[in-house]
């Protein structure tokens, strides 16, 4: 359990070391300070009662200047602990965005995106105020205890030890409760996290919910969270309302000890009015980090459980098999272009998915520099494919090579994955567009100037999306929308495909990036690629329903069930019997018979 | 090549929405009033419990007084216990009514919060489309978490404590005056230099809160939409970008934070020093240099009041901060609560037999500043017909489909279903009597089942699987780990895009709704699974009024109309037949489509 706190400390903390050292300089000079006032008000008393004016004018000068030196040094102590807390915030939430970029699909299969997003917002949040502001709670309420404390057994032990049993008392209390408070903290942060998703699913999919009516049965699984969220936080709240009165109190009760036995003390004469001034004094001064310990325990509390829930994402390790190998002794250079692929008896689950294999038994070769096509139904496994050649998936080991033109085969899992990823191009079946303007999420936030631009403007040319700019009210500068909404589907579709061409690449893969647009636009884009082939020597890989657009390919793949049905060109395929033939012969027919006759 | 530059968009990241607050702080607190009310009287009992609270706890500092200056300074001992434990009541007394108190408000605070989230949510799920075109879905999520919790802290505790805070002061200059009116009156002296830096950082603070509200809203939603677009970032290599654009906001943050840490930090600091120099005068005054003395009792009692009218003021800066940052909090989910951007609900019941469906002279623009998409368009569907729209992409087509689903309104010309505006019917049972398919596939992190039927009483888990077997979606459902109580993940994982549609199909198809509006709905699956879902919709739709956008020729075989559009117009309707004898635009996209698949 203290894990995250050492841990938090190693690595994030110890880098501020000298902000946090200078500020408990400050802050045990604050106490410092602070603990000589109630020892000058004691000695002001003592004074005045034996009519030494002079000197009681002069204490009152000197409690004066100790308070305007207070100024100085409490503000500097709490910048100087504070500010450390705002760059760890700072730097946790980089590294986190920063790691979290780096995850694979696989990766991230358990986490819901809400899930993520409230512990980057929320978590964070309360992580920092427990390196800010629980750190100097902790230190301040120690050092100011021990000073009051030290002042006030050099007046008399005895009546220290009876004043401070009370506070001492109740701060063990507090402890008991500790846990109890850390346990529903975590809960009550699963609650909220539970909440976050289910918003971010509804208003994304709130179409939907509207057009089906299915808001009351949203609106009763959310209320079912939402109130088991309350149900944890009124827990949460019964021990925290009882926790600072207590502590508060345990001051009060101590000025009773101190009236009942200090009184006779004084009176006797063991102690001078100004000493049992002095007392009172010190307690007073003990009530405000007293008050505060209650509040400085559940921002820990809180601190520890976010910063577990942080650190379980930072520790999600990102499947990079390549790097597994030790000291990358097993990274392998990619070889030169035109580059092909060699894959034998491939066969793939989804992580989760059991036994049930998206691909099976694939054996087969894309020659380098070639246009393939994949054709199959739904479920066969063609976007699995394309996604184990970008490693959005890894394969198995010893299932995918790369062939260049030189040197011999090279396992897909042996290269380095950024290395791979700047070699290829994919667009996939559903385009994600960012908010930003069209040609920013053509060229992927890249300045598209000089040449950059005259590329950007080839790929709007090329994807057909001139026209469109046309229509658009600020052309490519045009801002889309969150997701794209401003474009029709058919837009965001071209708009990837102009993404996918703008890139550098030497393999492109296509996923059934026609099936928005209409004929026209199909036919434009499909002379595009026969055109693009002609000119470059990347190897194209292209999954399609369409028989026009797999028709220009010098191989087709046929996939159903995961498995490798046929292969041949698309001359050979439209005369063998089988599904390729049929979505042939039926999408040939679909035009030519056109639709039932006299049905009205 | 040269080392990659990001563009200035790249990550500027819009401000998510004006930070700045609407309605005055008052009118805010009233918008909150309907959600506290249910709970009145265990508020007003722990209101009415503060006069006690602050009335014990100001007793403290007079008896310790009376137990110095009339027992313990002249040495009469016999009396110092009955005073002793009059105090240890007064403590105890407080101790009581003060964790009586907070629970009430702590009980009242979050179940206000959680009736304020419901009703958020409700709200929300009945907004129009063109809302959420406007509104990024991450900031709304943030409306319901991190605001309502940055409003739940301060309802459960701050409103009241500064309500009691302000009692108390008032409270302390009463009895301080009673004690001794004269040192009172001394020790205002120092009341203007205190107001004067209490109002400068409280003015700062203020401001840098709102700045780092937005940044932090900024931040999140960048997070969000990266996310979500995760596998486009890692594809294209730019995630570094993306990272830039990050840290940027995160840095503006930062900086805000860092500059308000000063702030707090020196009014902290100052109401201590404030505090030192009073107790300094006070010695002077005991001192008798203004010709009058104090007993050592009333230096002791006025020390403490002194520290009792100083610590709500040190604290100030921490419940300024939270209480800005729930007022700001407070007034974005206000600001959403008061979006009245509904699609208006009609009063009139859905005619009997409904099924005619006819549209007159219809335009539509996005918003006043976009071109019109829809120019003038008529369209008559009769029930039981089916009629597909066919045109170029942008032309209009999904816009038609979105004003028939009343996703969006403000329209011109009229929309009439049985001859009713259709704005006029009761929302709801247009809902079920109409379903809508939209182009992107939208499934929620629940079980197969429930996005089959969407969580409705009315369709039985036997409806659920009659309707995947008929678009043949049940093979797959239950070849999947716990069939149709598989839970899908917020990423879809495991399931293809046309598996995906499948269910929608699915759903679409549990709904047994009499008009069906689809959206391109055939894109994305092959086509000899979209020639089955076609032969289940041919079958199941026989009798309904459909109205079907469509890329490919196969998808309008079962047409009694077809309507082709070009930039938001109608250019040619009729049958297929007629289409292709006139030579129009049909027939040219008819004899590329075809010229393709050949």
């Amino acid at each position: 359990m203290l894990h995250s706190i050492y841990r938090v400390y190693r690595d994030y903390v110890s880098r501020y070391w000298y902000w946090y050292l200078s500020g408990f300089a400050f802050l045990y000079l604050t106490n410092r300070v602070a603990v000589e006032i109630p020892g000058q008000l004691g000695k002001g008393v003592d004074s005045l009662g034996q009519g030494d004016l002079v000197q009681v004018e002069r204490i009152a000068w000197t409690i004066a200047a100790l308070g305007l030196s207070l100024v100085v040094v409490r503000t500097l102590s709490r910048v100087l602990i504070f500010t450390p807390g705002r760059l760890f915030e700072y730097d946790i939430k980089n590294q986190m965005f920063r790691h979290v970029l780096r995850l694979q699909p696989a990766d991230m299969v358990e986490r819901a995106l809400g899930d993520i997003i409230s512990r980057s917002a929320n978590d964070i949040t309360m992580a920092r105020a427990l390196v800010g502001f629980g750190v100097m709670q902790v230190v301040n309420v120690s050092v100011a205890l021990i000073l009051t404390g030290r002042e006030m057994f050099l007046i008399h032990p005895g009546l220290t030890l009876w004043v401070l049993a009370p506070v001492a008392l109740a701060t063990l209390a507090v402890q008991g409760a500790i846990r109890a408070i850390f346990h529903l903290t975590r809960q009550a942060q699963q609650h909220l996290a539970a909440i976050s998703e289910q918003a971010l699913a509804t208003f994304r999919g709130v179409n939907t919910i509207q057009s089906f009516g299915a808001q009351q049965a949203f609106r009763d699984r959310f209320e079912k969270k939402n109130e088991a969220y309350l149900k944890t936080s009124l827990q949460l709240s019964v021990m925290g309302s009882a926790m600072q009165p207590a502590l508060a109190a345990s001051a009060a009760v101590a000025v009773y000890l101190l009236l009942i036995k200090g009184g006779p003390m004084t009176a006797n004469g063991h102690i001078t009015v100004g000493q049992m001034v002095a007392f009172t004094a010190y307690l007073l001064y003990l009530v405000p980090p007293l008050r505060s310990l209650g509040w400085m325990i559940a921002v820990i509390q809180r601190g520890r459980v976010s910063l577990e829930r942080i650190f379980e994402i930072l520790d999600i390790q990102p499947e990079r098999p390549e790097l597994a190998n030790e000291a990358g002794g097993g990274l392998r250079r990619i070889p030169a272009a035109p580059l092909g692929f060699k894959i034998e008896d491939l066969s793939f689950a989804y992580p989760g998915g059991g036994d049930r294999f998206a691909l099976k038994g694939i054996s087969l070769h894309i020659p380098a520099g070639s246009t393939v096509g994949i054709f199959g139904r739904t479920g066969s496994g063609k976007t699995t494919l394309l996604r184990i050649l970008a490693r959005l998936h890894n394969p198995p080991r010893g299932t995918v090579f790369l062939v260049g033109s030189s040197g011999g085969p090279v396992d897909l899992l042996d290269v380095d994955l950024d290395r791979w990823r700047e070699k290829l191009s994919m667009v996939p079946q559903v385009p994600f567009l960012f908010s930003e303007t069209l040609k920013d999420n053509i060229t992927m936030g890249l300045e598209a100037v000089g040449k950059a631009g005259v590329r950007a403007r080839g790929v709007i040319r090329q994807a057909a999306l001139e026209p469109d700019l046309e229509i658009l009210p600020a052309g490519a500068e045009t801002m889309v929308g969150e997701r794209g909404v401003m474009l029709s589907g058919g837009q965001r579709q071209r708009v990837a495909l102009a993404r996918g061409f703008f890139k550098h690449h030497q393999v492109l893969l296509l996923d059934d990036v026609l099936s928005a647009v209409d004929h026209a636009t199909e036919r434009r884009i499909i002379e595009t690629l026969r055109d693009r082939k002609r000119r470059s020597s990347a190897t194209t890989i292209l999954v399609s329903h369409r028989i026009g657009a797999l028709a220009q390919a010098d191989l087709v793949l046929v996939l159903e069930h995961g498995r490798l049905l046929a292969q041949g060109s698309h001359d050979e395929l439209k005369m063998r019997p089988g599904p390729y033939r049929e979505a042939w012969l039926k999408q040939r027919d679909g035009g030519a018979q056109g639709p039932p006759e006299g049905e009205e | 090549m040269t080392a990659p530059q990001a563009s200035p968009h790249w990550g500027a990241g819009e401000p998510a929405q004006g930070a700045g607050i609407v309605k005055g702080d008052l009118g805010l607190l009233r918008g909150l009033f309907p959600f506290v009310k249910a709970d009145l009287p265990v508020l007003l009992a722990a209101l009415a419990a503060a006069p006690f609270v602050t009335a014990l706890a100001l007793a403290r500092p007079w008896l310790v007084k009376i137990a110095l200056d009339e027992h313990i300074v002249p040495s009469r001992l016999d009396g110092l216990g009955q005073v002793a434990g009059l105090y240890l009541a007064v403590v105890l007394g407080w101790v009581f009514l003060d964790v009586g108190s907070t629970l009430a408000m702590a009980w009242v605070g979050q179940r206000s919060v959680r009736r304020l989230r419901s009703a958020l949510y409700s709200h929300t799920i009945r907004l129009s489309a063109s809302f959420f075109d406007r509104h990024e879905t991450g900031a709304l999520m943030t409306r319901l978490t991190s605001d309502l919790e940055a409003l739940g802290e301060t309802l459960t505790s701050r409103v009241v404590t500064v309500v009691l805070d302000l009692l108390v002061m008032v409270g302390t200059i009463v009895a301080m005056f009673l004690l001794d009116w004269r040192i009172t009156l001394l020790l205002l002296t120092i009341a203007p230099p205190v107001a004067l830096v209490v109002e400068t950082c409280r003015r700062n603070l203020r401001r840098l809160f709102v700045r780092i509200r937005s940044a932090l809203a900024a931040t999140n939603a960048f997070m969000a939409e990266r996310m979500a677009g995760l596998e486009a970032l890692q594809l294209f290599g730019a995630e570094e970008r993306s990272y830039s654009g990050f840290r940027a906001l995160n840095r503006d943050y930062r900086d805000a934070a860092i500059v308000s840490n000063f702030w707090d930090a020196l009014l902290y600091a100052f109401m201590d020093g404030a505090s030192a120099v009073a107790v300094a005068l006070l010695l002077w005054y005991g001192s008798g240099d203004l010709g009058v003395g104090a007993s050592i009792g009333v230096l002791v009692a006025f020390v403490q009041y002194l520290e009792r009218l100083f610590q709500p003021l040190r604290e100030i800066s921490s419940k300024i901060s939270i209480i800005q940052r729930a007022m700001a909090a407070l007034g974005k989910v206000m600001a959403l609560l008061d979006s009245q951007d509904f699609i208006s609900n009609g009063d009139l019941p859905l005619p009997a037999d409904s099924g005619h469906l006819v549209a007159r002279n219809l335009s539509f623009a996005y918003n006043a500043h976009s071109p019109p998409v829809l120019h003038g368009v008529d369209l008559e569907v009769l029930p039981g017909q089916v009629v597909a729209l066919v045109g170029p992409s942008g032309s209009g087509k999904t816009t038609l489909c979105r004003l028939l689903s009343r996703s969006y309104q403000g329209y011109g010309g009229s929309l009439e279903l049985d001859g009713v505006q259709l704005s006029r019917i009761h929302l709801p049972s247009l809902r079920r009597a109409m379903v809508t398919v939209s182009q992107e596939i939208q499934l929620f992190p629940d079980t197969v089942r429930f996005n089959i039927d969407l969580g409705s009483p009315e369709i039985s888990l036997e409806q659920v699987e009659e309707a995947a077997r008929i678009v043949h979606a049940h093979d797959f459902i239950t070849q999947l780990d716990g069939g149709y109580q598989h839970l899908i993940d917020s990423g879809g994982g495991g399931i293809s895009v046309g598996q995906s549609q499948l269910l929608t199909f699915a759903r679409t198809m549990a709904h047994q709704a009499r008009i069906v509006v689809l959206d391109e709905a055939t894109a994305s699956i092959d086509s000899m699974t979209e020639a089955l879902v076609q032969d289940a919709l041919a079958r199941i739709l026989e009798r309904k009024t459909v109205l079907v956008v469509a890329h490919r020729l196969s998808t309008i075989k079962h047409a009694h109309m077809i309507l082709v559009m070009e930039r938001g117009r109608i250019v040619e309707r009729g049958s297929h037949r007629e289409l292709l004898a006139r030579g129009g635009l049909y027939a040219r996209l008819h004899a590329k489509g075809f010229e393709d698949s050949a």
